[in-house]
């Protein structure tokens, strides 16, 4: 990454794009505190990442593209655990628990093992984990992967209500469409550099491009690479 | 509730699910591994039992050459335990998918640490105590020891154990943490040439008189030179001293290297938990960074080799092996295995005139080729159940590729086995046939161990391709995970039965009718040639049947 200064205010939702090999990921991993920046510093409502790694990482839920799962927990057992490391009392973490399971209707196989769920199961029942504790910074690596058309419209819903309730909300993705959708503000990333920042009529203004999001996109990251 | 803590349950919940799962699977499997480990286990302690016997039956050094085993046994162990430890946290720490979910969450790093730390000791130390109590039954039983020997003795190992294994994260997170990655395989290449090295040097350092000739100005010469591993300052020494304490009923003296056990492991484990507070995060986030990688060629050159070479295989075939050698190529850690595997066993090969064997008596020189022959085909067999075995369960994940490709699926069957059996054949035959130079055997023997070790390599590879893709598990990526289940269990078994019978009917007998080949010289060549046609045959049998019962579950499993 190369000198990425962003600033993402509370209630606000945020689409990072870019192309494969950016650095959406990367940045991403440096926020929830996987990387560690080689200078400068990451605040996550005020606490820095390096040096209150607890404090910042109890306001943010991560839910990465390739979510992980103990294959030999129920998707109840997971929740309970994720419960368990942020502290919800046991009658508060039960009642979330059980507003997640209902939430995401994961009735049906919340109580198998995780090892038998499919992909779009698996996701389901990692978004239920990310939301449990109700975070202020929500990240979410491809929120749409290998969720079905019902559970897209869900999680675009979700994440506008916790946008409207105080959250943020920092989404990589390359379905434009939901980017557009939904998003406040976007940032276009490529090679490390953050290319073009604003909302997606601000985008449009500065490519001088008409129309979707995916054109305006096309015409940065291509007009960045000339 | 701390977050150790909270980790520690969730991971005794997986346990507890796990073994209901087991509970789930065929009494028949469950049944027929606990009947392995158990005959293996009754097998080592008689072995100890009787090796015990022999060492007391020497008047006036029962307890100088006890002292002697205990200590070079339980150095030996260190060392393993340090590096296998070292290798285990290193893969559990930076290479597992759980440590990153786990740092995304409100946990310490320390506790993070001490987690995998935890689940480190448990892993690397499992064999360590299931080989370790027969040895201490064993002893236990032919000394006669009071009745606390056999639960303190245990309380021992297990306390022993944790000192390696701090010893090894410790050293895992500096090597992550300062050696530049760039250079870190040039590292690799001179760690494992000075530990070639240093065995070949250790070789001819210890080589004594042979057995017969062994006197006591020579045994004062051996304990001398052995003398290093009773150092005072040496973990297994106090492990040593305190087996050894409590076999004579010196309790207070057992107590005392308890203790001093004790408070090293949790003394180092402090260090170990301080280190990772310091290094963990640091080194894990350089473990998941760096520049990008140069590009590694096309692989042309490759190809043409395999291709010219194995000009008499079809063409799907040879695409396959020169696949599977190029993954293997750039797999540090399947070629460093074999590397060593098969280096070490090159060395003593090769220092066989250094060793206190008397060549001069043919039937000490039939006996070692015979033991070469066991030992090589017993390493092939771990590389064949470690790395073969779990070939086709991961090209499961990968499957639609092949699957939508016009190649029969027995042709990748066939791909698998021409991979393990080419592979697994060079090395094996230069390793007898260094082993027959080295003992001075005539061409026909060459010809005749040749022969069987064809046998053996071709037994074994369908052996692990067969029940590769008989018992497949096409969920898990870790090979590691993979081999651990029933079909690898019961692909070491097959192996082991399999290398016992071919070494037992075919290379015992053909040594028999060698002994004989000066007064019936007929008679010699006769039983040679019948024996190395039933090696052929039974070899190329066993292939048959193996990728046969592999070929008929491929074909119709779904992915």
């Amino acid at each position: 990454m190369k000198n990425l200064s962003l600033t993402i205010p509370s209630g606000e939702i945020f689409a990072f794009l870019g192309p494969n090999g950016a650095g959406k990921t990367t940045t991403i991993k440096m926020i929830v505190g996987l990387l560690r920046p080689s200078s400068g510093s990451i605040c996550v409502c005020g606490h820095d990442v390096a040096t209150d790694a607890i404090a910042a990482k109890e306001a943010i839920s991560y839910v990465p593209d390739q979510p992980y799962l103990y294959e030999k927990l129920t998707g109840r057992e997971f929740l309970q655990f994720i419960a368990d490391i942020y502290r919800l009392d046991s009658a508060m973490a039960a009642a979330r628990v059980d507003e997640m399971v209902r939430l995401f209707e994961l009735e049906e196989f919340v109580d198998q093992l995780t090892g038998d769920y499919s992909h779009g199961m698996k996701q389901r029942v990692v978004m239920a984990g990310a939301l449990l504790h109700d975070p202020k910074v929500i990240i979410i690596d491809e929120p749409m992967v290998g969720l079905d058309p019902k559970s897209m419209r869900l999680v675009k819903d979700i994440l506008r209500e916790k946008a409207r309730l105080g959250a943020c909300v920092f989404m990589s993705t390359h379905t434009l469409s939901v980017a557009e959708e939904i998003a406040d503000r976007v940032g276009i990333i490529d090679r490390g550099d953050l290319v073009a920042l604003g909302t997606p009529q601000e985008l449009r203004d500065m490519a001088h491009v008409e129309g979707r999001l995916e054109d305006v996109f096309l015409a940065i990251t291509e007009g960045a690479n000339v | 509730m701390s977050d150790l803590a909270i980790i520690l349950n969730a991971r005794y919940r997986t346990l507890v699910n796990a073994a209901r799962s087991v509970k789930r699977e065929s009494r028949l499997k469950v049944g027929f591994i606990s009947l392995f480990a158990l005959c293996f286990w009754a097998g080592l302690f008689e072995g100890f039992r009787e090796a015990f016997y022999y060492i007391g039956k020497v008047p006036g050094f029962e307890n100088i050459m006890t002292s002697l085993v205990f200590s070079l046994f339980f150095m030996s162990l260190l060392i393993m335990l340090v590096f296998s430890n070292a290798v285990l946290i290193y893969g559990s720490l930076y290479r597992s998918s759980e440590v990153d979910f786990l740092l995304t969450l409100p946990v310490r790093q320390e506790s993070i640490f001490l987690y995998k730390f935890i689940e480190t000791v448990f892993y690397s130390s499992w064999a360590f105590i299931y080989l370790g109590v027969p040895v201490i039954l064993a002893f236990g039983v032919n000394r006669g020891g009071p009745w606390y020997f056999y639960p303190s003795a245990l309380v021992m190992f297990c306390v022993f154990v944790v000192i390696p294994a701090a010893v090894g994260s410790i050293i895992s997170m500096l090597l992550v943490s300062f050696v530049p990655k760039s250079r870190f395989k040039a590292i690799l290449t001179v760690v494992v040439v000075v530990f070639f090295i240093g065995i070949f040097v250790a070789m001819r350092h210890f080589s004594t008189p042979t057995a017969y000739a062994l006197g006591y100005s020579d045994l004062s010469k051996l304990l001398n030179r052995v003398s290093f591993s009773q150092n005072p300052l040496l973990p297994s020494q106090w492990l040593s001293k305190g087996v050894l304490s409590l076999a004579k009923a010196e309790p207070k003296w057992a107590l005392f290297y308890l203790t001093v056990i004790l408070s090293n492991s949790l003394f180092l484990t402090v260090i170990a938990e301080a280190a990772s507070r310091r290094l963990f995060w640091r080194s894990f986030s350089r473990s998941r960074s760096g520049a990008a990688r140069k590009p590694i060629g096309k692989g042309h050159v490759l190809n043409l080799v395999i291709r010219k070479l194995f000009f008499f295989l079809p063409m799907e075939i040879r695409l396959f092996l020169a696949k599977d050698l190029r993954v293997f190529l750039r797999d540090r850690l399947q070629w460093s295995q074999f590397l060593i595997f098969f280096g070490v066993l090159g060395i003593y090969i090769a220092n066989i005139r250094t060793l206190p064997y008397d060549l001069r008596i043919e039937q000490a020189r039939s006996g070692i080729s015979l033991l070469n022959l066991a030992a090589t085909c017993l390493v092939l067999s771990t590389f064949t159940g470690r790395f073969i075995f779990p070939l086709l369960s991961l090209e499961g994940r990968n499957f639609w590729v092949l699957g939508l490709a016009p190649i029969k699926r027995s042709r990748i069957l066939y791909g698998k086995f021409c991979f393990a059996f080419f592979g697994s054949l060079v090395v094996s035959e230069i390793l007898i046939a260094l082993s027959d130079y080295m003992l001075g055997f005539p061409l026909s023997m060459w010809l005749g161990h040749a022969v069987l070790v064809l046998s053996i390599c071709a037994g074994l590879a369908a052996i692990s391709v067969g029940l590769g893709a008989r018992y497949p598990n096409l969920k898990e990526d870790n090979p590691a995970k993979i081999v651990a289940g029933f079909g690898g269990t019961l692909n070491l078994i097959v192996s082991m039965l399999y290398i016992a019978l071919m070494v037992a009917t075919i290379g015992v007998p053909s040594h028999m009718a060698f002994a004989q080949r000066e007064m019936h010289p007929a008679f010699y060549m006769k039983a040679m040639t019948f024996l190395l046609v039933i090696s052929a045959g039974v070899g190329a049998l066993t292939s048959v049947y193996f990728l046969n019962i592999g070929r008929a579950e491929f074909e119709k499993m779904e992915f």
